[in-house]
């Protein structure tokens, strides 16, 4: 009798630890599909922006005589920016608001970056006219 | 101890110098003259050019559009059902208005002139002052806007709803038929498959040197040299950046007067950098789209042309490149549906 009490008392501790275990795991457990998206798309802004500085410079040295390639690496760094808006959770409340204070600085950055290359296309349009009128001059 | 003289004298050396650095000079400016913009190409294997072609199929949902496409010309569209968007984008004329502001029923008329809806995927911001960054923000603020369709998604779908045939045709496209969202869906999709590729300059582009004519070659090389492709570049030929009209020549000085709306991108931004300032326009399908710029003031293609030259590039045009120049402007339209526009 005392030995079956025993082994029922052990066989409940082991089933309720295997589901303590089970919902830890629920709760702690990483998925790693989105992590991996969620680590991409993170080191995926440094090489957009990469990106977009290699195409400003080409077209400051007109080496890239059209602007589409500028407007295409500014789009898609905003939408790896509202990509990353959305934390995976498993990443836990504390890094999560650590993450989202450093995308607003990455944000704000990118604001920036988007007026100086509006700039920046504008002056260098006006920069090649200029050039055109002075060369046709030089072949008067 | 006897003085060595140099076997080449110091004013033997400067000689040398300077043939040397006339040659270098000369052989630069050989250079340059063999990558003149001004000589017409003639090979169809390019390199780095500033126009590129559309692409020859574009993604867009075909029965979305479709329903897209009717909805573009209900009126029940509008607040009052009486305004449609072919109103100010008519099908024979480009997609864009004839009058340099539209005029519609019950409406003061535009501001600007209504441009044209072709490749408007294309265009990395939208109207003039370029005041919506997306088609969705663009079609949203145009619903509920009192001068234009003073509707809203749910009051045009209200509308819709009392028409038998829209109600079919939304359940057979949208598994939860006619919804607010389902109509602007529609519309958007028939937006985005609004391309016009194939336009014979496209052609060129792609490889068929006998697409175009000695003319419209001639007008491309006059196109860069001028620096027109500056500004009117990539897949659109414009639309991807803001200049200031009358860069070299103050346009609204010659106009006489100038409103609120010739402010452009000030009225989106408020700085001051800005007066003045507009989207370049996308010059696909230009030869349709008359009157041109943002106040309708150029008649013609050809006025257009002078306009911009003398305003944008302070250059006074002969007839000859300037003949060349629109007969280039002319060989970008496109075909929509497989037909030329």
């Amino acid at each position: 009798m005392n030995a079956s009490r025993t082994l029922r008392s052990s066989l409940a501790i082991v089933v309720a630890g295997f589901v303590c275990l089970l919902a830890y795991s629920a709760v702690e457990s990483v998925d790693y599909a989105e992590e991996q998206a969620y680590s991409r798309d993170l080191r995926r802004v440094q090489a957009a922006t990469a990106e977009l500085n290699e195409r400003v410079l080409k077209s400051r040295s007109a080496l890239m005589t059209q602007y589409d390639p500028l407007v295409h690496a500014l789009r898609d760094l905003r939408q790896l920016h509202e990509r990353l808006k959305r934390v995976p959770d498993f990443l836990g409340a504390s890094a999560a608001v650590d993450l989202r204070a450093q995308l607003q600085k990455s944000e704000a950055q990118l604001r920036e970056k988007d007026e100086l290359v509006e700039n920046f296309k504008t002056h260098n349009s006006v920069f090649k006219i200029r050039c055109t009128i002075s060369r046709s001059w030089q072949t008067r | 101890m006897p003085r060595h003289r140099p076997v080449i004298s110091r004013d033997c050396w400067l000689a040398i110098l300077l043939v040397a650095h006339t040659i270098v000079t000369l052989l630069g400016c050989e250079h340059r003259q063999k990558f003149d913009d001004s000589e017409p190409v003639e090979s169809s294997s390019f390199g780095d050019q500033p126009i590129e072609p559309l692409p020859l199929t574009v993604d867009f949902d075909p029965a979305r559009a479709a329903l897209g496409e009717a909805l573009f010309a209900e009126p029940k569209m509008s607040g009052d059902s009486k305004v449609a968007c072919t109103d100010c984008h008519h099908e024979g004329h480009g997609l864009a208005d004839d009058k340099p502001h539209s005029s519609v029923s019950g409406r003061p008329d535009s501001a600007v002139n209504s441009p044209t809806m072709y490749n408007v995927r294309f265009l990395y911001k939208l109207s003039w002052g370029g005041k919506f960054e997306s088609l969705e923000s663009h079609i949203d603020a145009l619903m509920v806007n009192p001068k234009v369709m003073a509707s809203s998604w749910e009051l045009a779908t209200k509308q819709l709803s009392e028409v038998a045939s829209y109600r079919q045709k939304f359940a057979s496209v949208f598994p939860d038929g006619l919804t607010p969202s389902n109509v602007r869906l529609a519309i958007l999709d028939y937006e985005r498959s609004l391309v016009t590729p194939n336009a014979p300059f496209d052609q060129y582009l792609r490889g068929d040197a006998q697409a175009v004519s000695p003319e419209v070659k001639r007008g491309y090389a006059m196109f860069k040299s001028y620096g027109c492709s500056s500004c009117h570049q990539g897949v659109a030929i414009g639309g991807n950046l803001f200049e200031r009209i009358g860069v070299l020549r103050d346009f609204f000085a010659d106009r006489g007067h100038f409103d609120n709306a010739d402010l452009g991108r000030f009225n989106v931004t408020q700085r001051d950098q800005d007066r003045f300032v507009f989207r370049v326009p996308s010059l696909r399908n230009v030869a349709l789209t008359a009157p041109y710029f943002h106040d309708g003031s150029a008649a013609t293609l050809e006025a257009a042309v002078t306009d911009m030259a003398n305003y944008q590039l302070g250059r006074d045009l002969p007839e000859r490149d300037r003949s060349a120049l629109v007969a280039f402007l002319r060989s970008l339209t496109g075909e929509y549906r497989g037909q030329s526009l």
